[in-house]
């Protein structure tokens, strides 16, 4: 009787410490984002990549202990033919994720500065492009730098150097809309078209000097990258709004809460519509949606095609 | 032959205009918005009454010569403590008369003209005066700022104006009460417009003095501040013209009848008067009045909705 008892409540130690233990690690594999609270525990884990896409001299000066740098220019640089930033081709991107010893087993954690809706659209963005290219475990560090070391965790300024890793890339096609997709879809009213830049940019009174007309893609919604986070509340880091928060956000925008819907995601030059992709795909689970990496600096600058200006997309479509 | 015919027409038609504008105090300029030019010309006009209704240091830093220092107050405080609401008759009708006004005066209005919240008081003392059953009144468009850019006299001597002779004849149909607002909630015949910025409306910011964050349901959302050109290339808070105003009415979700009820609405009531003015004198809406109390006086009463985290207009 005793042994028998001995047994069940050894059996049932052995469940709950792993019921403890390997949900933490699964879940966090899987989940697009993760907190400092977890990273912290995890920081030397094996097989853990943490890419900091700082600029070199912010990263020079300190980071988290163990990760690697590549500015977010890097994930996005300018492209001639189109006059836009996108991401690099495949073969240059595989040699730059290798070199950072990123492995196809690795999890990768993107980290940004994690102050402001700017620093935010970064890492998020710089996620996005890991995912186009093929990667099945990428991770955003909640909050970034800045929550890290409001909370004063170890930040160190060591170089590392990584083994090379074996990641190679394949591109996705499922989460990028070239030009072409995008007149094609210009009359779908099935295709949903977001505008992640701020209302004053959607609604056509304002615009980036470099982008040549004002105004939005016809029918697209208003749905500012700005309000994803909690970036500026009472000092608050650019933590990313919670699950119900979005989840209510995106359907008071003016979106279907169907999870089958293709959603177009764009803003001035792709950064801020990464973040929309973290929020609308990885987080709420929309199943088809794509970043227009051309976005506002490519699309305007073609004269024949249609914006519209003084109204909100929401009203006019 | 046809080409001589033709330009002798052009000719013509452009000294007729010619002549039609030098024609002085012509009706063509004494709408409810007059440009600088104007005013040049016509600071003399026996009934013309010009306030300044900019902060007083700026009145007496410099000011548009026979302008009368009129800050206010144009809002104040109600018996309810509740703060930005319009004066009462009798104190609104001793201050006018003090600034000059009579029952016939043309009554211009001009502010700093910097920026949309300088118009704003423009605007609210424009709608305080079309309250008080005072119809003939305009804003000077881009206000002391585009005075001082045409480089026009200015002046530091201060007005001492005759008292007027100003008799109120209160429109209620201007005012919206929180208890009229309370029972138009919600209605598919009433047309709410915020102008706050869109952070406010969708509620993602708020003032820290309003109580909740967001709108009112269905409130259609159109920023005062984009209803006017200032800072664009440094250009005073000169209103944009008729056309794109209108284009704006219908982007933003105005309908096109203009006999429908409108309610403007911010946090104070004062960027709600920058949306009735152009509604209603800039569009020739018939039927707007501004909610006085605003969010202000709404926001506190958690038993009336308010809407967060969403656009107020909802696809029909």
């Amino acid at each position: 009787m005793k042994k028998n008892l001995l047994q069940s409540v050894i059996f049932v130690l052995l469940l709950a410490l792993g019921g403890i233990i390997l949900p933490a690690a699964a879940t966090a594999a899987n989940d697009p984002l993760v907190s400092t609270e977890w990273l912290a525990k995890n920081l030397r884990a094996k097989d853990l990549v943490i890419i900091d896409v700082r600029s070199e001299s912010n990263y020079g000066v300190g980071h988290l202990p163990g990760s690697v740098n590549m500015e977010y220019s890097g994930w996005q640089p300018h492209n001639e033919a189109r006059s836009c930033q996108l991401m690099p081709p495949p073969e240059v991107f595989s040699k730059l994720m290798r070199d950072l010893g990123v492995n196809e087993s690795s999890h990768v954690i993107i980290y940004d500065h994690g102050n402001s809706i700017s620093d935010a659209s970064k890492g998020g963005t710089a996620l996005w492009v890991l995912r186009t290219m093929g990667h099945q475990h990428v991770s955003y560090l909640d909050g970034g730098f800045t929550k890290w070391t409001f909370e004063g965790r170890e930040i160190d300024n060591a170089k590392p150097t990584p083994t090379a890793g074996n990641f190679t890339a394949k591109l996705d096609q499922a989460k990028v809309a070239s030009l072409d997709d995008v007149k094609n879809k210009l009359n779908d009213k099935n295709t949903l078209f977001v505008d992640a830049r701020s209302p004053e940019q959607h609604f056509g009174v304002e615009k980036r000097s470099d982008v040549k007309r004002f105004g939005h893609i016809p029918r697209s919604v208003c749905l500012p990258a700005d309000y994803l986070t909690n970036a500026g509340a009472n000092r608050a880091p650019a933590t990313i709004k919670s699950r119900e928060q979005l989840e209510q956000i995106i359907k008071g925008a003016g979106l279907p809460t169907d999870k089958n819907r293709e959603f177009i995601v764009y803003c001035n030059s792709c950064q801020f519509a990464g973040l929309g992709y973290l929020v609308l795909h990885e987080i709420l689970g929309y199943k088809n949606v794509k970043v227009y990496d051309g976005s506002m600096l490519e699309y305007a600058a073609m004269e024949e095609l249609p914006l519209v200006k003084f109204a909100w997309g929401h009203v006019t479509r | 032959m046809m080409m001589n015919n033709i330009k002798k027409l052009h000719l013509f038609l452009a000294a007729a205009l010619m002549s039609l504008f030098a024609l002085p105090g012509l009706s063509l300029a004494e709408g409810p918005l007059v440009s600088v030019d104007w005013l040049a010309k016509n600071l003399q006009k026996k009934d013309l009454v010009l306030l300044d209704v900019g902060a007083f240091t700026h009145y007496e830093n410099s000011h548009i010569p026979g302008a009368v220092k009129a800050f206010g107050p144009w809002q104040t405080m109600n018996d309810k403590f509740i703060g930005f609401m319009m004066p009462e008759t009798e104190v609104l009708t001793r201050m006018l008369r003090d600034f000059g006004v009579n029952n016939d005066s043309f009554v211009v209005v001009y502010d700093e003209g910097v920026t949309v919240k300088d118009t704003a008081k423009s605007a609210r003392a424009l709608w305080t005066l079309h309250a008080l059953g005072h119809d003939k009144v305009a804003i000077l468009d881009g206000g002391f700022a585009a005075w001082d850019v045409s480089q026009n006299p200015v002046t530091t001597a201060v007005t001492i104006s005759e008292p007027g002779n100003f008799k109120a004849d209160f429109k209620a149909a201007k005012v919206a009460t929180l208890a009229e607002v309370k029972s138009k909630i919600g209605s598919a015949q009433v047309v709410f417009v915020d102008t706050r910025i869109p952070e406010e409306h969708f509620g993602h910011e708020k003032v820290s003095h309003i109580k909740r964050f967001g709108h009112l349901p269905g409130a259609r959302l159109w920023p005062d501040k984009y209803m006017t050109n200032a800072g664009v290339d440094f250009a005073p808070s000169y209103l944009k013209d008729a056309g794109e105003l209108k284009q704006m009415a219908m982007g933003v979700g105005i309908p096109a009848d203009k006999n429908v009820e409108i309610i403007t609405y911010s946090n104070q009531g004062k960027s709600a008067a920058m949306g009735y003015f152009v509604l209603h004198d800039i569009l020739g809406y018939k039927n707007v009045k501004i909610f006085d109390g605003s969010l202000l006086e709404y926001a506190p009463e958690k038993d009336l909705p308010m809407e967060t985290n969403s656009w107020g207009y909802k696809t029909m």
